[in-house]
């Protein structure tokens, strides 16, 4: 993994200008700068990887990955930034840094950190991709989260952001030739959310996994089917595997990688991409919770102290361990006690 | 028109009169002073004539309610009595309020000494920063009252559709259940879960653009060989899928019986069989 190459000023004076006058638009906001910076997993395969924790002003909303693929004609984003203004800054970082135009934005879940910057790429005329059932939560809920995002960041950086329900739906997995390259989008069924998508790039064997994976940091079961995640994640795994073996590091310097890093095919939703080793910490999870709530279900503990007493230590360290594993495990319950009410 | 009925309309009326104040007070729920709220003081009046209430009260009743909810939409409200319920002296009434709700008043509980413990246990929506009361009024007329703040807001909470369906589907189903071992004279612990939306008729569909219609669970009754242990006045402030877990003293073998009436009126019931007093 390397820094992509930034555009590093020339001699002449007027691109000196032209950099100052640039630098100092960015400065006035500092993090836009840092969505100028992209990892490099692949040839023309690229990801900003963004905070881990809650929306917040000192992260400006600005939480999860957003890749894009850079094919002969053109580029495909992956998810859409947190805000009109967010949505804008990576949309010319992805052109500055690949050199192609965006085509195509792709919406692997539908919250808030991934949508509500739709609308700056729908504006330049490029369309917006999801599964079918991701569009409908988009457009039944997601004027909710952009109010509330207004209260959390404040007008200023929200200005322009507007619900954009993706216009380009599908209901099963397809290939498409975007810009010039074969991604694959794959719809394991109702894992993370009910319209998950995995983007796979056959060229590097980079997958996008979006929701479904996320690293050092709780995984949100509210739009869950967790028997369905760990399919997903199986799928993902056998997916990766199929990869290994073949050339993975094409048009990469082979010094620039970490050791490590040679084999992080997969692009998480949120943190650091990794290899299918990492799959695990995600499935241990859901498996724990899952079998917490369920014994504490059984038992007959009641919803006050069920929170308390589903604590699991082993991720306490995990980002968003505080608010959202207190909520997955409320959620996981009512889940259960629905069903035994519908019997 | 019964008394609790007319007395619960009393408060929902004193609600709606502080409505255009009501934002206001809302930004003047100070966490460490309960008594500075307009909706609060209003409805002290009009529930309880401006009698005496003893607060703190531990020695009768507490109230356990998370400091920030993990669902504005399902906040676990657990109530403790500390006061065993004799006949000649015993907690009648239980008033659940939560100050900044649309409706404040979201339930009121009544006991009776075949009650055993007046505790109860439920879950609410809550609309914004809030606190929520727990009155406690005995047979003998005195109130105690226990509060506790509570964050929690709206958010991205609608859950994809999938179970919204199946909820109607199920409508009015109930699961009805003692806990535990049960021993005669003793009071036994019961849980009530009842399947019903619980509209509020205040949320509404960003798709339709339509208030989902008011629809809710407004009265239960439970009993024990044909003895009342329980009834509550309940209001929409009660989350979906009405949840109460509450006790009675069960006496050799009987039926305990919950009938459940809401807006449509509709009525639904159910019996668990108790066999007690071995």
């Amino acid at each position: 993994m390397k820094q992509a190459e930034s555009d590093y000023p020339g001699r002449s004076a007027r691109r000196w200008r032209a950099w100052i006058a640039s630098l100092l638009v960015l400065a006035a906001s500092a993090s836009a700068a840092r969505a100028q910076e992209a990892l490099t997993l692949a040839e023309g395969v690229h990801v900003f990887v963004g905070d881990t924790g809650e929306p917040s002003p000192a992260n400006r909303g600005r939480i999860g990955n957003v890749g894009f693929v850079v094919g002969d004609s053109g580029t495909v984003m992956i998810n859409a930034g947190a805000s009109y203004r967010h949505g804008r800054a990576l949309l010319a970082a992805a052109e500055r840094i690949g050199g192609k135009p965006v085509v195509l934005v792709v919406i692997t879940q539908p919250v808030q950190e991934f949508v509500m910057g739709a609308a700056a790429f729908a504006d330049q005329g490029i369309p917006v991709l999801a599964h079918r059932a991701s569009a409908a939560l988009i457009a039944s809920r997601c004027e909710n989260c952009l109010h509330r995002l207004r209260q959390v960041l404040g007008e200023d950086e929200m200005a322009g952001s507007r619900v954009h329900p993706p216009e380009r739906q599908i209901e099963a997995s397809t290939t498409l030739e975007a810009g010039g390259r074969r991604l694959a989008l794959i719809h394991p069924g109702w894992g993370s959310s009910p319209g998950d998508l995995v983007v796979h790039d056959a060229r590097s064997g980079v997958v996008f996994a979006g929701a479904l994976v996320s690293v050092d940091r709780v995984p949100e079961l509210r739009d869950s089917d967790p028997q369905g995640w760990l399919a997903a994640l199986d799928g993902l795994q056998a997916l990766t595997r199929a990869d290994a073996g073949r050339a993975n590091t094409a048009g990469l310097p082979a010094a620039a990688s970490p050791p490590a890093a040679a084999d992080a095919r997969i692009v998480p939703g949120y943190g650091p991409p990794v290899s299918a080793a990492a799959l695990d910490a995600v499935r241990d999870y859901i498996v724990d919770t899952e079998a917490r709530v369920r014994s504490l279900f059984d038992a007959g503990t009641p919803l006050s102290a069920l929170v308390q007493a589903a604590q699991l230590p082993r991720y306490a360290g995990w980002a968003l361990y505080q608010p959202v594993h207190g909520r997955n495990v409320q959620q996981r319950y009512l889940a259960l006690e629905r069903a035994t009410l519908a019997e | 028109m019964n008394t609790l009925t007319s007395l619960l309309l009393a408060a929902v009326l004193a609600a709606g009169l502080a409505g255009p104040a009501q934002a206001q007070a809302q930004q003047k729920s100070d966490p460490d002073n309960p008594e500075a709220n307009a909706t609060w003081q209003q409805m002290r009046t009009a529930v309880f004539q401006g009698r005496p209430i003893t607060t703190p009260a531990e020695a009768v009743l507490s109230l356990d309610a998370p400091e920030r909810a993990q669902d504005a939409a399902i906040v676990p409200i657990s109530i403790r009595t500390h006061v065993e319920q004799r006949p000649e002296r015993y907690i009648e009434r239980v008033y659940l309020m939560i100050d900044n709700n649309p409706s404040p008043m979201g339930a009121v509980f009544h006991f009776t000494p075949r009650s055993g413990r007046a505790d109860i246990e439920t879950r609410v929506r809550v609309d914004a920063y809030t606190h929520v009361r727990a009155i406690a009024e005995m047979n003998t007329g005195e109130l105690y009252m226990a509060t506790r703040f509570v964050k929690a807001s709206g958010g991205c909470s609608a859950p994809p559709g999938k179970d919204a369906a199946a909820a109607m589907a199920s409508l009015g189903k109930m699961r009805f259940r003692v806990e535990g071992e049960v021993e005669a004279g003793k009071p036994a612990l019961a849980q009530l879960m009842i399947s019903h939306p619980n509209n509020s008729g205040l949320v509404m569909d960003q798709l339709t653009r339509m208030y989902t219609p008011a629809y809710f669970v407004r009265r239960i009754q439970v009993s024990y060989a044909g003895e009342p242990v329980l009834s509550a006045d309940v209001d929409f402030s009660i989350s979906e899928n009405p949840n109460f877990r509450f006790y009675f003293v069960p006496s050799g073998a009987g039926e305990l019986k919950a009938e459940v009436i809401d807006t449509n009126d509709l009525r639904f019931e159910t019996v668990v069989k108790v066999g007690a007093g071995t």
